[in-house]
């Protein structure tokens, strides 16, 4: 009843194949989004690693200083004695953590390790 | 200033201060107002569609995590931030819409020739609406010809300002009532920049 | 710059005033259909299926750009309007949709037009709103989260443009109004033509 002509199936294929594209990108990647996540107590807090902020988490003795900053994170300043969460450097990879005893605050990275980048962290003998 | 005009001109005035809104509770509030006086001066609000477009909009900002975490539902999380950003969006989105509603309410027209032409095609919708018959089975696109022609020719193309000879003029009580409206939603975006409610 | 093209189309309009008739017609159906649409019950209030771009396709093949541009405009603001969004964001993510689908749309025509029928450009027209659709709402509204919804909008988008196209095809087919509105047009467009023919002819008679 109505014509289809050649560059019509050539438009349609193209559309196809871009949606197929579409679907498959976007279901069956796995979420590779790794989570910040800050326990103190029973209360705890998730963030991105995409946006770089500053947080400050409230814990028993007073507020510990959280930065993101490139994908990584570390304890800029606690109020604990010792501040050895402060030495403890950065963290950026799902495993990871670091910890403030006295404060209660508990910081570890969440996600999914994609298998294909996995690296050796560390060669005990 | 003329009739159709104003609630352009109040809406306009009102939209900084719905937008420049630190606060998210005085927010919900500004566009409840709105969507209140855009049902008195006429326009409809649909509940469901307006619940939709809430709950995807803060829906989908709650999958990028940001904040303490509320609580969990299997392995996602509901966080405080990226709920107070979904609102925010959301009710930006809402609220704007009604500005929107309530600006068009008054019915207005566009100044020059492209007003004329809006003018034009307002008139043939409304003959659309209106002159065109539930068509038979076979004859749909007969039934369309129908009115499309019966527009060409019922609608001479003579200027359409001949029928512009009534314009109305704005009255001091109406002024003062779109004024009023403004007024509210400026009293709430200050009474926002205090800091005086939470979720700001 | 869009509204200075618009003016100085209509200003320059005086022998054209029954195409800007044209123009009012299929503009108000555009409005209609618009409306048709905003009734039928969806989902998702963002999931449009484009039943106001008829006009404009079966615009194509009568108008010239600046004269489809003006379609698309009085389309847009129309529909703003009515709707009552013409101030909020729903605006500004339908009229980027429509503009970018003309022009899209306009250019696989002018390009293709021999090669495709009108599924074609109207797939062609609906890909690319629903693109810059997702592409202003991710960057207005709701961040890259916004393209998990992407394939079943783009798919949805995809199919019922293929029965927009199907339609268009029959009704340009079938239908009094427009071939009368494209012979008239045909007829505006080519009168040098006709003169400098018949002197070709005569030329060649003489020739002879």
């Amino acid at each position: 009843m109505t014509k289809i002509k050649s560059a019509d199936v050539f438009i349609i294929i193209i559309s196809v194949l871009l949606i197929i594209f579409l679907f498959i990108r976007t279901y069956s990647h796995p979420q590779d989004s790794s989570e910040l996540l800050v326990r103190v107590d029973d209360e705890s807090w998730r963030f991105t690693l995409e946006d770089d902020r500053i947080l400050h988490i409230p814990g028993p003795l007073g507020e510990t200083e959280i930065h993101i900053q490139d994908g990584e994170i570390f304890v800029e300043d606690s109020p604990c004695i010792s501040k050895i969460c402060v030495a403890a450097g950065k963290i950026k990879r799902p495993g990871q953590w670091i910890v403030c005893l006295p404060n209660h605050i508990f910081i570890s990275i969440e996600g999914t390790v994609d298998s294909g980048n996995g690296e050796v962290d560390d060669i005990v003998f | 200033m003329q009739k159709s005009n104003l609630r352009i001109i109040a809406g306009l005035f009102m939209i900084p201060a719905f937008l420049l809104q630190k606060n998210l509770i005085l927010m919900a509030a500004q566009v409840i107002f709105i969507m209140v006086v855009a049902v008195i001066k006429g326009k409809k609000v649909k509940p469901v569609p307006v619940l939709v477009v809430l709950i995807s909009v803060v829906l989908m900002n709650l999958l990028q995590v940001n904040g303490k975490v509320l609580f969990t539902i299997g392995s996602f999380s509901v966080t405080l931030g990226a709920l107070k950003i979904g609102l925010d969006k959301a009710l930006t989105l809402i609220g704007m819409l009604y500005v929107s509603q309530y600006m068009v309410s008054g019915k207005p027209k566009l100044p020059g020739r492209f007003g004329q032409l809006l003018s034009k095609q307002f008139l043939f919708f409304e003959h659309i609406v209106t002159s065109w018959k539930r068509p038979e089975k076979g004859k749909f696109i007969e039934s369309l010809d129908t009115v499309l022609e019966e527009m060409e020719h019922i609608y001479p193309d003579t200027d359409l300002s001949n029928g512009e000879t009534n314009i109305l003029y704005v009255k001091k009580l109406e002024v003062v009532t779109e004024s009023f409206f403004v007024l509210c939603m400026w009293v709430s975006f200050m009474v926002g920049l205090l800091d005086i409610f939470p979720w700001g | 710059m869009i509204l200075e093209t618009v003016r100085s189309m209509i200003l320059s309009s005086e022998k054209t005033q029954s195409v800007i008739t044209h123009i009012a017609i299929l503009a108000a159906f555009s409005l209609f259909l618009s409306t048709v649409e905003y009734m039928i019950p969806k989902p998702f209030p963002f999931m449009r299926i484009g039943l106001a771009n008829l006009p404009v396709i079966i615009g194509l093949s009568i108008f010239t750009l600046p004269e489809l541009l003006l379609l698309t405009v009085l389309k847009i603001v129309g529909q703003g309007l009515i709707n009552g969004t013409i101030f909020s964001y729903i605006f500004l993510f339908s009229a980027g949709g429509s503009l970018a689908s003309m022009v899209m749309m306009y250019s696989v025509y002018k390009l293709m037009g021999r090669f495709t029928s009108f599924i074609g450009i109207s797939i062609a027209g609906a890909m690319t709103s629903n693109a810059i659709q997702l592409l202003l709402a991710q960057f207005i509204l709701f961040g890259s989260s916004i393209w998990i919804i992407a394939p079943p909008f783009l798919l949805m988008g995809f199919i019922t443009s293929i029965f927009l196209g199907i339609f268009a095809n029959v009704f340009t087919r079938k239908s009094r109004w427009y071939a009368d509105l494209s012979t008239r047009k045909k007829a505006q467009d080519t009168p040098l033509r006709k003169t400098s023919g018949t002197e070709g002819g005569r030329n060649s008679h003489a020739e002879k």
